[in-house]
């Protein structure tokens, strides 16, 4: 009994000792949403051991963080979604913006309005939905315009993303609102004209690319992420449409309830590399706020405008942002288009 | 005339509900021989190298990981799918005995409270999943206990105990009283008359409960997904989260594998039954 008692002892004093020595990280990420070399490379550099859960919708991340789940240590919430938990008091201090080498990140990414000195979260990765276009059937395409008028111009189908907040979007770029637009004239004339071009409309998926690489679609609505499928099919082409779309951007946030407090504040120290930076855009293909990174990805990304945006293009682009009571008003019109005959 | 038009509009029906049932499944398995890592909808040639990578057998894939376009991830999936079958194993296990020993004690015995606690027992199956995922997430937060594989498998028995009893319920209905009176009477002790007679003749229910009890601890996702800790993503929780980017192709290759683990366990069951019987 008592040499069991000490065995067991033993035990607990080494896993304490080496969980000591090295430490562990949770990260609570979107899926498939960083690259797992990144991850394997943390490790190796600095003998901590990665978990990665996954969700796959803010208000997911939310309800259980919020609910009071701990064991996480880091999570990537949009920009919207950060200001919420910020407000909810669910965020640490980090104090990232200390940090000698946060001069490679660009000003322009601290978007959040409770953290505008990047205090809390550091910028990770920002992406655009735009339009992917087949150019045999479809003939350049520059826009929304151009995009909705490929079925009766040429007889191809066209696919809309299955999401309120960006099909909403296009209407409300297109009839001169914003994006977050709480005024419900707008939201009506943004309701209005998705309408008038719902019947050319085939599909309201997220299983696009997959339409798009067989031919079945001529054009869709989709993340620059879906690059990834296209990079040896020339006339497969994304582009950012003229009149305006959307931006998205995740930061890299330490929960107030980290158990792991230390090993996190690494990570982001970690993340701030240039090549750690580039490596993530390298598998992920979408943009990054790690100006010097920007030099060191390979040459499909770096050398489409498309994808690696030039400022000039930053300028047509917008980013969500919470939209509190209106969100009924979004509701109510999402329900209409999508069920209108 | 008549009885002949109401046949094939029953062989249509039943033939329909055959190809809606199993067509989905054969395209999965076809699928996860597709060589094409991005498009599961585009044959590109036959291929075994997704059963390779989740195997661990050799290199896998190496002209698709040059095309830079395929996320490795495997180690996460396999991770999940081990957490899957942790989880159903145990819940399996758990739910199963206690749910039998419920269905028993609540059968052969009288005491007070009996109807409330029979009552009680079917609320966690018509609970709305959200609403006990949620309800679980904050009384583990609320007591303090850590979320881990630990609190999913606390989490499916709430409500898997009610399915098993359920099953095994209806079939100790069924069974004649008079059988476990005659054994007593004859001198067996309660334990020799339960496992004698009463087993036996539960055994179909007990293994039809503890199928049903794994099948759905599998594949259950709003629920775990609330009461899950680091590192303990089950395989629902982890295709689901793959959503913005599309389902990788070793997925067919576990879905197949899983498919192919249910009919042999099916097939077992069915022998086991036939011989019983015989």
């Amino acid at each position: 009994m008592i040499a069991r008692l000490a065995g067991l002892a033993f035990l607990a004093s080494t896993t304490a000792l080496a969980a000591q020595d090295a430490g562990t990280l949770a990260l609570y990420n979107w899926g498939d949403y960083i690259n797992p070399e990144v991850l394997q490379r943390f490790t190796e550099e600095t003998g901590i051991e990665v978990t990665l859960d996954t969700y796959s919708s803010n208000e997911e991340m939310l309800a259980k963080i919020q609910a009071g789940a701990t064991g996480y240590d880091i999570v990537f919430p949009s920009v919207h979604m950060q200001d919420i938990m910020l407000q909810l008091g669910l965020l640490e201090r980090t104090g990232i913006n200390e940090s000698p080498s946060f001069a490679n990140i660009d000003p322009a990414f601290l978007r959040s309005s409770q953290d505008p000195n990047g205090e809390y979260c550091l910028p990770y990765a920002w992406g655009t939905v735009g339009i992917y276009y087949n150019e045999d059937v479809t003939g350049p395409i520059a826009g929304w315009e151009d995009f909705f008028a490929i079925p009766e111009r040429t007889g191809g189908k066209i696919s809309l993303l299955d999401d309120m907040r960006e099909v909403m979007a296009i209407g409300l770029i297109m009839t001169g609102a914003s994006v977050n637009s709480a005024d419900p004239a707008e939201i009506q004339a943004a309701t209005d004209y998705i309408l008038s071009h719902k019947e050319d409309v085939t599909a309201f998926t997220y299983e696009s690319m997959a339409l798009m690489s067989s031919g079945d679609l001529a054009a869709a609505h989709f993340f620059v992420g879906g690059n990834v499928f296209f990079t040896e099919t020339p006339n497969i082409k994304y582009v950012i449409p003229a009149e305006g779309g959307t931006m998205y951007q995740e930061n890299i946030c330490v929960l107030a309830s980290a158990p792991n407090k230390e090993a996190a504040m690494r990570f982001l120290e970690f993340y701030l590399q240039p090549e750690i930076a580039a490596l993530n855009v390298a598998q992920q293909f979408n943009g990054t706020p790690n100006v010097p990174a920007n030099e060191l990805t390979p040459e499909f990304i770096q050398g489409n405008p498309n994808i690696n945006v030039p400022p000039e293009t930053m300028e047509r682009l917008q980013i969500f942002e919470d939209l509190g009571a209106a969100l009924r008003a979004y509701d109510r019109a999402w329900n209409t288009i999508r069920t209108v005959q | 005339m008549q009885s002949r038009l109401g046949w094939a509009v029953l062989t249509i029906v039943a033939v329909l509900f055959f190809v809606f049932i199993y067509a989905p499944l054969l395209v999965i398995v076809v699928t996860s021989f597709n060589a094409n890592p991005v498009n599961m909808l585009i044959w590109d040639g036959f291929t075994l190298d997704w059963y390779r990578g989740l195997l661990g057998l050799g290199e896998r894939a190496t002209d698709v990981s040059n095309r830079a376009l395929y996320i490795e991830s495997t180690d996460q999936l396999l991770a999940a799918v081990r957490n899957s079958l942790t989880v159903a194993a145990a819940t399996t296990a758990i739910s199963t005995v206690v749910g039998t020993a419920t269905a028993l004690a609540l059968a052969r015995h009288r005491f007070k409270g009996r109807g409330v606690y029979s009552g009680g027992l079917l609320l966690p199956m018509m609970m709305p999943d959200i609403v006990l995922g949620i309800g679980l997430l904050i009384f583990f937060v609320t007591i303090g206990m850590q979320l881990s594989l630990l609190t999913i498998i606390i989490g499916h028995c709430t409500f898997l105990i009610s399915y098993v009893y359920l099953i095994v319920q209806a079939r100790l209905a069924g069974l004649d009283p008079a059988l476990e009176e005659a054994s007593a009477d004859l001198g067996a002790s309660e334990w020799t008359t339960f496992r004698k007679v009463l087993l036996p003749q539960l055994a179909p229910g007990i293994l039809g409960g503890a199928l049903l009890a794994f099948v759905i601890s599998m594949d259950d996702l709003v629920i775990t997904y609330f009461i899950a800790g680091t590192g303990s993503t089950t395989l629902p929780v982890y295709i689901f989260g793959m959503i913005r980017r599309g389902v990788k192709p070793e997925i067919n290759a576990i879905a197949t594998m899983i498919i192919l683990a249910s009919i042999l366990i099916a097939a077992l069951g069915l022998w086991l039954r036939s011989r019983k019987t015989d």
